[in-house]
C-alpha cells in the first residue's frame, strides 16, 4: 500500500476551471445511506441499506480571482452542473483519479481577516456519485491534430479492462489560436496496433473554455479494451493549441 | 480477387507496413531513447467511419477485424 502526499496532487478541474492553485484542503466524504429497521419489542438496533451512497465534497483554500480559477467558478453560484475530476496521485497516464459526473456549486464563503490572507471555502453537491478512474491523457498541451497511439495508456493488467461499460470525462482548460473548435476522441485497442473510436466528445469552442464549461462526462457501453489513447483535431483557424485531460472509468465486474 | 472492406467506426492504425514493423519492434523494448526513436518514426493514418479500407497486409487486417473496425463489403451489398 503506497502513501501519497499533497505535493503529488496533479490537478483538480471543475469544467474548464482549475482549482489546484487555490486549494489547501479537500474533504471528500462518502457515506452509505442507512434506514433504521429495529422494531418495538427488540432491544438491539438494526440497519438496512439499499447500497445507495451519498458523497459530500468541500474545499478550503485561498481567495483567487485568476482567470478560470476558484473565484470565477463560484462567484454568483452558477446553476450549471459540471464534471469534476481530481488527480490525487499525480498527472500521468494510468494514475488513479476521482471522477464526479455532475456537480453543483452550492456554497461559497470568502473570509477576510485582519493580518491574514483572504480565504475561500466552497461546497459541491454531487450527482451520480464518484467514479474511480484512471488518466487516459494527462493534463497537457498539444498543438497540431494528432493522437497518442504511440504513447497509449494501459488501463488494466488483463484484457479486456471490462465488459460492463464505464464512463469517460474530458476537461479542456485552454484552446488558443483561432480554431473554430476542437474535437477530442477517446480510443481503445485490443492489441496496441489499431485504435478504434470509443467516445467522440462534443466539439469544444474557445467560447466554451472562456465560459468555464468546456468539459463532458459520457457513459460507455459494452467492452472497454486494455489500451486507450486519445486523438484531437481542429476545425478552421490557424495556430491552434489545446490543453486538456481525459479520464476513463471501467465498471467493475459484479 | 482482393476483398474490400468498409470502416464500421473511426479508427487509427499504422499507415504502412514499415510503420507497423517499427511499432511492433518498439512495443518489445523497455522505455528509453531507442523505443522513443522508433515510435517517432511510426506514421499513423486516421480513418473515418464508412470509408473504404484496403488492408496492406494480413497482420493489419487481423488487427482491424479483432478491433471490430472493418467489415467486408459483399459484392452484392
Amino acid at each position: 500500500m503506497a502513501k501519497y502526499g499533497s505535493d503529488q496532487v496533479g490537478f483538480m478541474l471543475l469544467g474548464s476551471y482549475s482549482m489546484l492553485g487555490s486549494t489547501s484542503k479537500l474533504e471528500d466524504t462518502v457515506e452509505l445511506k442507512l434506514s433504521q429497521t429495529d422494531v418495538l419489542g427488540t432491544s438491539d438496533e438494526q440497519w438496512w441499506s439499499s447500497g445507495a451512497r451519498k458523497t459530500d465534497l468541500t474545499q478550503d483554500g485561498w481567495f483567487d480571482d485568476a482567470s478560470n480559477g476558484h473565484h470565477e467558478a463560484f462567484k454568483g453560484l452558477p446553476t450549471t452542473h459540471l464534471p469534476l475530476t481530481i488527480a490525487p496521485h499525480g498527472n500521468a497516464g494510468g494514475l488513479a483519479i476521482d471522477m464526479y459526473p455532475s456537480v453543483g456549486r452550492v456554497n461559497y464563503t470568502v473570509q477576510v481577516s485582519v493580518g491574514d490572507v483572504h480565504k475561500a471555502q466552497s461546497q459541491y453537491s454531487i450527482n451520480g456519485g464518484k467514479k474511480a478512474g484512471v488518466i487516459a491523457f494527462p493534463l497537457g498541451t498539444k498543438v497540431a491534430a494528432a493522437n497518442t497511439d504511440s504513447d497509449d495508456v494501459t488501463i488494466s493488467a488483463t484484457h479486456p479492462a471490462g465488459t460492463g461499460g464505464g464512463s469517460t470525462v474530458l476537461h479542456v482548460t485552454e484552446l488558443t489560436g483561432t480554431p473554430t473548435n476542437c474535437t477530442i476522441k477517446l480510443r481503445h485497442s485490443t492489441d496496441g496496433i489499431t485504435y478504434a473510436d470509443l467516445t467522440t466528445f462534443a466539439a469544444v469552442t474557445p467560447a466554451n473554455v472562456a465560459a468555464g464549461v468546456a468539459s463532458e462526462y459520457a457513459t460507455i457501453a459494452g467492452q472497454i479494451n486494455k489500451w486507450v489513447s486519445v486523438a484531437w483535431a481542429y476545425t478552421g483557424g490557424s495556430a491552434p493549441t489545446v490543453t486538456f485531460t481525459v479520464g476513463v472509468h471501467v465498471t467493475p465486474a459484479p | 480477387m482482393a476483398k474490400t472492406y468498409r470502416a464500421t467506426k473511426g479508427f487509427s492504425c499504422p499507415a504502412d507496413p514499415e510503420s507497423m514493423k517499427r511499432l511492433q519492434s518498439a512495443r518489445k523494448l523497455e522505455a528509453g531513447e531507442k523505443r522513443e526513436a522508433l515510435l517517432a518514426q511510426v506514421a499513423w493514418m486516421d480513418v473515418e467511419k464508412g470509408a473504404k479500407v484496403e488492408p496492406y497486409n494480413d497482420f493489419i487486417l487481423r488487427s482491424l477485424l479483432e478491433n471490430e473496425c472493418v467489415e467486408e463489403v459483399k459484392a452484392n451489398g
